[in-house]
């Protein structure tokens, strides 16, 4: 800010050299930086962190999941609709009918039932959520993913490190904005690995061998001369290419025993979030799995038990074995959509775009189990308690993971903040 | 350092930088970079890059790919006092210049975002063209700036605004980030966080120029940028709450001066009606025109710096967006000689890139080699100067401190006063412009009716033509049934026309009386108006007058301030050197500690092993010494045991004699008797006589046993001492191969730390320009070395040339016209750009960063290297009809072979070993020598060398 005083006081020499400590920001700066294991907030954390790395997986609910079909069901109201609500495995915490298998599950989530976006475009939500910020027109924003990717050190891995599982194998994503394409996702379908993971047909491995010898000859006699971290990423990604070569079964579910596909549902979500689950398994730190379409302007009831037939299957199946696996602790579950639908049941069946008052479901890593943030009334329309947006569950879902939330990504010389400043965790859900 | 030290390393400063002024009015701009690079050098080095280095920095730089085998043999067979001169002269005027600068200035202004109004290769065209044609800098941005899609000539250059939307946050950003070097957009809502000299009134001066014009789609769906002649900017932080209101400013010059304009004349084309609104006075075109002229330092820095670091890797500003004074030029004196040289040349970038290329900084070997040579003695010395040089500065930028804080205290002082009067004015002008727009609107209805009229009109001529001609038809055939149709069908038509034509003209009457009835609402209004202004105008220009001295004040200090955090900067990277260098000391030292300590356990090794030979000498001398002594005792036992036996022997006989006695004494002489006793007598004699004997014998055997245990003890004693000596020995050595062990681990462990401190100051001996940056390939480049190396380049320019020469063949007296021959060698380098352009895009969403984010970020991931490993692409290039893999094979010679691949692939000659190396692979393998020759081709390609410029 301006100096406006014009004395040398040691408030004046203070603020000027408060002016001059910029540049100097590697040597002196406090401010944490965040990136790889670094990121994490205190060093034994870090330590113990190497030896046990994070992962995320997030389900994204398209076109609006219904918060009163699902997590917050208010049934007997005139907003509540037919379904029922059911006790979970958390005493007193109930939920749809339609989660029958994910209510046995509950001990292992939680639930945000107080979320207040204000914002009823499916666009416009969707950048929110998966962002933690509004969109603004001069400068875009790295989606959840990458932001995990960065922050969980993911580009050091052989595999990629942040898929979304997807119906066809694509190229890399531009969804990291200022991270960089490093941390960009790539779409992976099951049996599909990514593009040119495959040796030509006229290479066989021996002769890989040989060529890739002579390029490590080569690049050797380069590095006495001069080495720097980009010659050394370098060389490191056709390291990685190699392992990730040896590794494409790890994108075949077809490898799964066959009663985990009947477990999970032979349906395109089911045999998605067994991907999700081999993928996890194998240190992919970040896979997103979208199931599409919750958009019910239409036939909201039939619409919810059908797609929630599908979900409750694959999900609740996913955080048992999750859990039996001991990967609970380290993995971060996240279940959201852009927006919530109206309490108001429309003439079609339908319920519409609702942002004012809705729910999320998440899990394992940090997040306290069986938790229940938040509030809203009988009726469901208005928030009772703790009202929170998108803002605070972004920067909850790093805490999670250990990634300072508050801290700083240096990029290009510059610090940017990891998520927005102007919002904080929700304290109480994490453990 | 003592006062008068000091003052003659100030003096010797001040002398220096006059004379070096002096000097640099009669050098050329390269030399007098490599002055202002010399004169902060921190190290002296002299070290430059090979020729082959050269060569292949310079055909990347300029030309965006690597040299054609042919090109590079030609260059590295050159011997010529001036190779290097005479290449860059050939380079500079190379036609594929143009299509990399295209490229490098679509990517710096665009940034990859995706195409809208304007598609990229009609703007790469244009782009194109102003290189071919080596149009300035300043008029390309002019162009930029001023473009809004109206002129069809300059249809292209409104890319950046179109592309960009229009939208006034976003172009207020990239303007400054890209044109000007400053990335204000965090002093959008509120003086910027981090940067002190960022406000928010620098953002809104900026944002003025652009928030009258907004993206305007016409009913023919094309896009424009259209301008407006109103609309003001206020703001308000979200912070202090404090508000601000702004005209147009540019960074580091004064407030624009706006002409005075009655409201009815404000627009050369007015908005509405479909039209394209120009108002007369532009604040865009003052952008435009301010910008560029050369008067505006942020904008001519941002251009030197970001062309310097296109040919160097490292800006002298970095991130060259953010160019404020805490974060300084790493080399001021520098970013001053090449800030003045652009304007000198006119924005001329082709000359500006000769000379920058003609600098021995520029020509630097990569190799941090004797870079690394000064002494620390010395670097304190830069540094105690530069610590000087900085606490003068900083006195002199708080005194410019507190003269701008003055300022600007009388500045809001006055502005305070004149508040009222000012308030007065623009409530009227708001008044007055809001009956404008309401005129403006009837204006433009009546216009677009006239539109529809003068449309409709030759329609309706038409529709009369022909129903007068069918009419004199019908009058000749009368009854005819397809005429009476016809003109049935043409009056039709002919009276819809005419009704749309008096439905336009009534829209048209009416919105010209309520335009008349809105512009004469307006006169009194306009009254007010130019009274207030009168009002205003004298406040207007005291104020004026104030803000000029305010702005140079603050340019002042602001200069100042980059000076401090420059020294300070210097002094932080020389201190780093400085730290290097004492780590390389203490390193040295260390490993003659290792030295030492190994020479000393060499010694204690020579003194235990002459040690243990002794000893084991003694020992054996004290093993016959017992051996003896044991001898001698069992001589001595012998002795003794005859010994004893004799004396039993006497001492029976005495017995007997005794016995003998006895009897004699009762048998009296007898004879036997006596004989008997005599000869016992005799015997006991004899046999004392032997015993005495004996008991010599045994004193002699005592006697020498004696003398063996003494000489054994003594043996032992000596022995004893020996081993005790040998185990002080031992125990030193221990301790000496311990410190050794313990110097080793340090030795290694300052190797390594400086490895690593060597490794990081790379940063800053590339800062300081002592050595030349390692930077990756941009993506195009990357796709054309490749497609140049690999020959596939040389393949398209074989078919170019003779799809010219067929098309347009060249005469003998063509061949020998050198303008002709110029105008072939550019038609051959569009043809070839035409094919190679399209297979870039493989490697550009590849090896690119994201639409609309920095372009010039390194990164490295697995795809990447997925592709180069088993990518179709690259597998065709190297496959059965790859043209180098064919050229390689020809050949007979390994060494050959390696020869050209080295040349073709890394455009150097292979060292001895990597002939050897590639012998080798030939001969080593079972595989056949194609299918060696590809994959060592690929592993090149590969090569880290390969992947960056060096």
């Amino acid at each position: 800010m301006r100096c406006n005083y014009s004395c040398k006081s040691a408030e004046h020499s203070i603020a000027r050299r408060g002016f001059l400590g910029g540049m100097l920001g590697a040597a002196g700066s406090a401010a944490s930086v965040v990136g790889g294991l670094g990121v994490f907030t205190n060093p034994a954390i870090a330590k113990e962190l190497a030896s046990q790395q994070k992962r995320v997986v997030v389900f994204n609910m398209s076109g609006g999941l219904s918060q009163l079909e699902s997590w917050d069901p208010k049934p007997g109201q005139d907003t509540g609709g037919p379904f029922r609500a059911i006790p979970t495995s958390v005493p007193g915490v109930h939920i749809s009918e339609l989660l029958p298998i994910t209510a046995k599950q509950m001990h292992h989530l939680a639930l945000v039932r107080s979320i207040n976006t204000k914002e009823n475009d499916h666009g416009k939500g969707r950048y929110m959520m998966f962002t933690g910020r509004r969109q603004t027109p001069a400068q875009e924003f790295p989606q959840i993913g990458a932001v995990m990717a960065k922050g969980l050190g993911a580009d050091k891995n052989a595999l990629p490190g942040y898929i979304q599982v997807s119906s066809s194998t694509g190229g890399r994503s531009n969804d990291s904005a200022y991270l960089g394409p490093a941390f960009a996702s790539i779409r992976i379908a099951s049996g599909k690995p990514p593009a040119n993971s495959a040796r030509p047909d006229a290479l066989d491995e021996k002769r890989d061998m040989l060529r890739n010898s002579f390029r490590k000859l080569a690049n050797d006699d380069f590095s006495l001369r001069r080495r720097s971290a980009q010659t050394d990423a370098y060389t490191q990604s056709y390291e990685q290419a190699q392992q990730l070569m040896a590794k494409r079964d790890v994108f075949d579910i077809t490898k799964e025993p066959q009663k985990d596909h009947e477990r999970y549902g032979d349906h395109q979500l089911g045999q998605h979030t067994l991907l999700a689950r081999r993928l996890l398994e194998n240190g992919v730190t970040m896979v997103q799995v979208t199931h599409s379409n919750y958009d019910t302007h239409n036939e909201n009831f039939n619409f919810h038990f059908e797609q929630l037939g599908e979900f409750d299957r694959a999900f609740g199946t996913f955080v048992q074995d999750i859990a039996d696996r001991g990967m609970l602790e380290s993995t971060l579950i996240v279940v959201l959509s852009e927006f919530g639908r109206t309490p108001r049941i429309n003439q079609r069946y339908g319920r519409d775009h609702w942002g004012s008052s809705w729910s999320i479901c998440l899990g394992g890593a940090g997040i306290q189990r069986g938790a229940v943030i938040g509030a809203t009334g009988d009726d469901g329309v208005q928030i009772k308690d703790r009202e929170v947006d998108h803002g605070h569950l972004f920067h909850t879902y790093l805490q999670a993971v250990g990634v300072d939330s508050l801290g700083h990504f240096s990029i290009g010389g510059q610090d940017i903040p990891v998520a927005d400043p102007a919002y904080a965790p929700i304290e109480e859900l994490l453990i | 350092m003592k006062p008068s030290k000091i003052i003659l390393v100030l003096l010797f400063v001040v002398l220096l930088s006059t004379s070096l002024q002096a000097q640099q009015n009669s050098q050329l701009l390269h030399q007098r970079i490599d002055a202002a690079v010399a004169s902060q050098q921190p190290v002296s080095t002299s070290l430059l890059a090979t020729d082959a280095e050269f060569m292949r920095r310079l055909y990347l730089d300029l030309l965006g790919t690597v040299p054609r085998l042919e090109e590079a043999k030609a260059f590295l067979n050159d011997t010529s006092e001036n190779r290097r001169e005479k290449l860059v002269e050939r380079l500079i005027n190379d036609p594929r210049l143009n299509h990399h600068m295209a490229v490098a200035f679509d990517v710096m202004l665009m940034e990859r975002t995706a195409d809208s109004a304007v598609k990229t290769p009609e703007w790469r065209q244009y782009l194109y063209d102003s290189f071919a044609n080596n149009k300035p800098y300043n008029v390309l941005a002019r162009e930029i700036l001023s473009a809004g899609g109206t002129d069809p000539e300059l249809r292209a250059p409104s890319k950046f605004y179109l592309d960009r939307k229009g939208e006034t946050n976003r172009l207020t950003r990239d303007v400054g980030r890209i044109f000007l070097g400053r990335d204000m957009q965090c002093a959008q809502c509120h003086d910027h966080p981090l940067i002190d000299t960022y406000y928010q009134a620098d953002y809104y001066g900026l944002f003025a120029f652009l928030n009258r014009s907004q993206l305007f789609v016409n009913v023919a769906k094309t896009n424009y940028f259209a301008e407006k002649s109103v609309g003001n900017v206020s703001f308000k932080s979200v912070f202090t709450e404090e508000a601000g209101e702004t005209g147009p400013q540019l960074p580091g010059n004064n407030p624009v001066v706006e002409p005075y304009l009655q409201k009815l004349e404000e627009y050369q084309v007015r908005p509405n009606g479909d039209r394209v609104s120009k108002p007369v006075y532009s604040r865009r075109q003052q952008l435009a025109e301010l910008a560029t002229n050369g008067g505006n330092a942020a904008f001519n820095r941002n251009i030197a710096n970001r062309l310097w670091g296109m040919m160097n890797g490292r800006a002298l500003v970095m991130p060259v967006d953010l160019d404020h004074p805490a974060n300084p030029p790493s080399n001021p004196a520098l970013m001053k000689v090449l800030e003045e040289a652009i304007v000198e040349l006119n924005f001329d970038v082709k000359q500006f890139l000769k000379h920058i290329v003609l600098s021995k900084t520029y020509q630097r070997s990569f190799d941090l080699g004797t870079a690394l040579q000064s002494s620390p003695a010395n670097l304190e010395a830069r540094i105690a100067e530069v610590t000087e040089l900085k606490a003068q500065t900083d006195e002199q930028a708080y005194a410019a401190l507190d003269k701008w804080e003055a300022k600007l205290e009388e500045l809001k002082t006055l502005r305070v006063k004149y508040a009222e009067v000012r308030k007065i004015y623009v409530d009227a002008d708001t008044a007055a412009a809001g009956q404008l727009d309401k005129y403006l609107a009837q204006d433009g209805a009546a216009f677009a009716a006239q539109t529809a009229i003068d449309k409709q009109i030759p329609l309706r001529d038409s529709f009369l033509a022909a129903h007068v001609s069918i009419v004199k038809v019908l009058e000749s055939l009368p009854g005819d049934a397809v005429a009476k149709d016809a003109a049935a069908k043409f009056k039709v038509k002919l009276d819809a026309s005419v009704a749309a034509i008096a439905k336009q003209t009534d829209v048209k009457k009416k919105a010209e009386e309520q335009g008349k009835k809105e512009q004469d609402a307006l006169t009194p209004l306009q009254e007010t108006l130019n009274k207030a202004y009168m009002a205003w105008q004298p406040a207007k220009e005291e104020i004026y007058a104030l803000e000029i001295q305010e702005q140079a004040l603050r340019n002042e200090f602001e200069r100042l301030q980059t000076l401090v955090t420059a020294y300070e900067t210097q002094e932080y990277e020389f201190g780093k050197i400085l730290a290097n260098a004492e780590l390389k000391q203490e390193m040295i030292a260390g490993r003659q500690k290792v030295n030492a300590n190994t020479a000393e356990v060499k010694a204690l090794e020579l003194v235990v092993s002459k040690l243990k030979a002794e000893v084991l000498q003694a020992q054996s001398e004290m093993t016959s010494a017992v051996e003896e002594k044991q001898s001698a005792v069992s001589q001595m036992t012998k002795a003794t045991v005859a010994r004893n036996k004799k004396s039993e022997a006497i001492e029976l006989l005495v017995a007997v004699i005794e016995t003998t006695n006895t009897a004699t004494s009762t048998i009296a002489q007898d004879p036997l008797v006596l004989v008997t006793r005599k000869e016992l007598a005799d015997s006991q004699v004899k046999l004392k006589t032997e015993l005495t004997a004996l008991d010599a014998a045994v004193q002699a055997a005592t006697q020498e046993v004696s003398t063996k245990t003494k000489t054994a003890d003594a043996i032992m004693g000596k022995v004893k001492a020996m081993v005790n000596k040998l185990a002080v020995a031992e125990a030193n050595y221990d301790q000496v191969q311990q410190s050794l062990a313990a110097s080793l681990k340090t030795a290694v462990d300052l190797s390594s730390r400086y490895d690593e401190s060597t490794e990081k100051l790379s940063r800053q001996l590339v800062s300081q320009f002592v050595v030349s940056d390692l930077r990756a390939l941009s993506p195009e480049q990357l796709a054309n070395a490749m497609m140049e190396s690999m020959g596939v380049t040389q393949v398209y320019r074989t078919s170019t040339i003779a799809e010219l020469d067929k098309a347009k063949p060249l005469s003998d007296a063509d061949k020998n016209d050198r303008a002709k021959m110029i105008q072939r060698e550019r038609e051959i380098s569009d043809g070839v750009e035409a094919k190679i352009a399209p297979i870039r895009s493989d490697f550009v969403k590849l090896y690119g960063a994201g639409a609309g984010q920095v372009q010039t970020d390194f990164f490295s991931t697995i795809d990447q290297a997925l592709y180069i490993t088993n990518g179709s692409r690259l597998t065709g290039w190297l496959g059965s009809n790859s043209y180098l893999v064919g050229q390689l094979e020809k050949l007979e010679d390994s060494a050959q072979i390696a020869e050209d691949l080295y040349v073709s692939v890394l455009s150097r000659k292979p060292s001895a070993a990597e002939v050897e190396r590639v012998q080798e692979f030939l001969t080593g393998v079972e595989t056949e020598k194609k299918q060696a020759i590809q994959d060592m081709v690929w592993a090149l390609l590969a090569s880290a060398e390969f992947r960056f410029n060096h």
